[in-house]
């Protein structure tokens, strides 16, 4: 049997779920997303400009509300609440204005503080302290309620604190310098009347316990170190030095003011009969010689030794007019002319005895040097007595005055034992003493009259040139001191060495001074000036007589005006320097 | 400058509106064409279905004439029994494309609702954006200028 045919299937399926597109869930989210964004937008402006004026209105609040310093520091601060804008706001804007009116407060206490610094009413320390106390207490305060103020406080307060504390410090130190400097010139006028005048009378004095010689320089030494250790404390220079030169002018015046007191004392200067002698104490002081005080002299400067002498002569002159000086220099001199011929009466022969009376006559009636009375005295004492012979204390005077005269006897020692081993009677001895001290004397004054001269003093000069004066007191140490070495020799071996004689040593020196090589350099520059530039000067007639002592700014003035070439000038002026370098080597002792 | 301000915000606020409406004819023509699609596959599954009956049809025709002519019973024994079956799988098939159609017609409608919505979605928020431009404008405008000072 044939297959029947049938229906032959072709697989058909099922088809497949129709797959949707949600496009409409896409397009509302797209839109949701887009309408968030938008509204987002819209919000988030909405929300600034919410904040603004909530930020506004805090503001407001803030200024309305204001928060005073005392309220903070007492601790009722009512501050707005933090965490939202309008309260931040607010708040800031309090503490803004109680951060400002806390300075301002803190500033008016520190100008207070800076007032009563000044005004003295207080300290450095309490200042320090209470300037804590105002930074300290508000920063405190501000501390509690914003630690930022605070810090900002603290930092403004601490600088404006600080540099008032340097302020005052520095006032302090000021005013503790003015008191330090007014306690030093207090110091100075009290120690100038109280110390230094009786340290510089005092003199040369010896320690009784260590044995030590203390001289006014030594103690005048303690003084000017506590001045010295005092203004160094003080730290200012200029002032250091003002106060040294006061203290330093004070003890010059001291100084001349106390030299010149010895010097007018009639102790240090005496005539015969007792009275203060001017010339005298013008030649001691001139020497150099202040006797206890002469420690005081060798220790000033040449000029302030000039400005002593100058007083002294001023002093003496105030006592003796310069004739008067003049007269008693004459009647010194006759003084020692009168002793010669006395000296020289008993052997004379009639003949020159009656030149002598008329000379010593002369004298009486001219500086008194001897009177009438002991004219008379002197020709009795030659007479022959009753049987012709001359009594023998006459005899052993007349060998003693003699011995003096000759130079023999140098010494009081000497005096005595010849007068005693010629059997002069005591009165007499006393009587001639005076006659051996004048004899004495009279080497004394011719050797000095030799040295005055030779330094260029004219006799009754009352203010000689600083030049003059060193020359002279050269002179005379140099004197003293080769006298002192001759008289000791002669002490320890009189045969060999004889007695020395003052006023041959000053004669020695004065040529040996002269013949010096500086001397003679000096001389020779000085004729040469002369030559030349002198009143008959080859190169021009200047009228100027150049001499060892001029003051070169002087002669300068002199040859500007008469047209001398400004190089002739200074050659001139070179020389002169050179004239007085040589002349301060020639009077220096330790040449 | 308040008038380039103001005019420059108003052609925002109107761009998006009409973009929102320009979106909105958009979807609104997918729908249609969707649902279009939907239809033409629906009928393209019954054609299917369609030929699936004239061919069981055919079978079946086919084996009562070989039947016949093979001297069998057409309409008992195993003729018809084999015309049954042909019959029986024919109707399964046109079962299934009709299925096949329906289930075309119901997405296409499903995809095209929701072109639908979507234009709908699309329009509204193109409203709101441009309406949230014009509020903001107008809130910045009045921030700028203040209310009654323009």
């Amino acid at each position: 049997m044939a297959e029947l045919p049938r229906y032959r299937r072709p697989g058909v399926l099922l088809a497949e779920f129709p797959r949707s597109d949600p496009v409409h869930i896409k397009e509302a989210t797209r839109g949701s997303l887009q309408l968030n964004e938008s509204l987002n937008r819209l919000s988030s402006w909405a929300y600034e400009q919410a904040a603004k004026e909530a930020h506004a209105a805090g503001e407001q609040y803030g200024a309305e509300n204001p928060v005073t310093p005392q309220q903070l520091l007492d601790g009722t601060a009512s501050l707005a609440q933090r965490g939202s804008i309008y309260g931040e706001a607010a708040r800031g804007i309090q503490l803004d204005a109680l951060t400002t009116d806390v300075e301002i407060e803190a500033q008016g206490r520190l100008s207070d503080i800076k007032g009563r610094a000044e005004a003295g009413e207080l300290d450095a320390i309490g200042a320090m302290s209470e300037i804590k106390d105002v930074q300290d207490g508000y920063a405190e305060a501000l501390r509690k309620v914003d630690p930022k103020a605070s810090n900002k406080f603290r930092a403004r307060v601490a600088t404006a604190g600080n540099s008032l504390l340097l302020s005052i410090q520095e006032t302090a130190a000021k005013r503790a310098i003015e008191r330090n400097k007014l306690n030093v010139d207090n110091w100075i006028d009290t120690v100038a009347g109280d110390q230094v005048s009786p340290a510089i009378e005092a003199g040369d004095t010896v320690d009784p316990e260590s044995g030590q010689r203390v001289t006014p320089a030594d103690r005048l030494k303690l003084l000017r170190r506590t001045l010295v250790e005092a203004t160094t404390a003080i730290g200012d220079p200029e002032y250091a030095r003002g106060a040294r030169k006061r203290f330093d002018d004070i003890v010059e015046k001291a100084q001349v003011d106390a030299l010149v007191k010895v010097a007018g004392s009639p102790d240090f200067a005496r005539t015969p009969d007792g009275r203060f002698d001017g010339v005298g104490a013008v030649a001691r002081a001139d020497k150099g010689d202040f006797g206890r005080h002469t420690s005081v002299y060798a220790a000033m400067p040449s000029d302030q030794q000039a400005k002593v002498r100058l007083a002294i002569r001023q002093a003496s002159a105030d006592r003796y007019t310069a004739g008067q000086h003049e007269a008693a220099e004459l009647k010194k001199a006759d003084e020692l002319k009168v002793n010669q011929l006395v000296i020289e009466y008993p052997a004379a022969p009639p003949a020159r005895k009656r030149q002598i009376e008329s000379a010593l006559q002369a004298i009486s009636t001219t500086t008194g040097a001897i009177t009438g009375a002991g004219i008379n005295h002197l020709k009795e004492s030659v007479k022959p007595k009753g049987d012709g012979t001359v009594k023998p204390n006459e005899v052993g005077e007349t060998r003693l005055r003699m011995d003096i005269a000759s130079g023999k006897i140098r010494t009081p020692e000497q005096y005595w034992d010849t007068a005693q081993r010629y059997g002069v009677s005591p009165k007499q001895v006393n009587e001639v003493f005076s006659f051996f001290i004048t004899r004495q004397n009279r080497g004394e004054q011719q050797a000095d009259s030799r040295l005055r001269t030779a330094a260029g003093i004219a006799p009754g000069m009352i203010n000689p040139s600083s030049g003059r004066a060193d020359a002279y007191i050269s002179l005379t140490r140099q004197l003293d001191t080769e006298y002192s070495k001759a008289l000791k020799a002669h002490q320890e071996d009189p045969k060999v060495n004889p007695a020395p004689d003052r006023e041959g040593l000053a004669e020695e020196l004065v040529r040996r001074r002269q013949e010096s090589p500086k001397q003679k350099a000096i001389d020779a520059t000085l004729k040469g000036l002369n030559d030349q530039w002198g009143t008959a000067g080859t190169a021009k007639k200047t009228g100027v007589t150049f001499t060892e002592d001029m003051d070169v700014n002087e002669v300068r003035q002199a040859l500007t005006k008469q047209g001398i070439p400004k190089s002739n000038i200074e050659s001139i002026i070179r020389s002169l320097q050179s004239v007085e370098a040589q002349r301060r080597q020639l009077n220096d002792l330790r040449q | 400058m308040q008038y380039v301000f103001v005019a420059a915000m108003a052609m925002q606020a109107m761009g998006q509106v009409q973009q929102g409406k320009f979106q909105a004819s958009q979807y609104k023509a997918q729908a249609a064409q969707t649902r279009l699609q939907g239809r033409a596959q629906a009928v393209r599954y019954e054609q299917q279905g369609n030929a699936v009956m004239k061919r069981s049809m055919e079978a079946q025709a086919m084996a009562r004439a070989r039947a016949a002519a093979g001297g069998l019973d057409p309409f008992s024994g195993s003729a018809q029994f084999v015309q049954t079956l042909s019959a029986q799988d024919a109707a399964e098939d046109v079962g299934i494309l009709s299925d096949n159609a329906q289930l075309a017609r119901l997405g296409a409608d499903a995809q095209a609702q929701s072109y639908d919505s979507a234009a709908r979605y699309a329009r509204n928020a193109g409203l709101l954006a441009g309406f949230t431009t014009a509020a903001t404008a107008a809130g910045q405008y009045g921030r700028l200028y203040g209310w009654g000072n323009g």
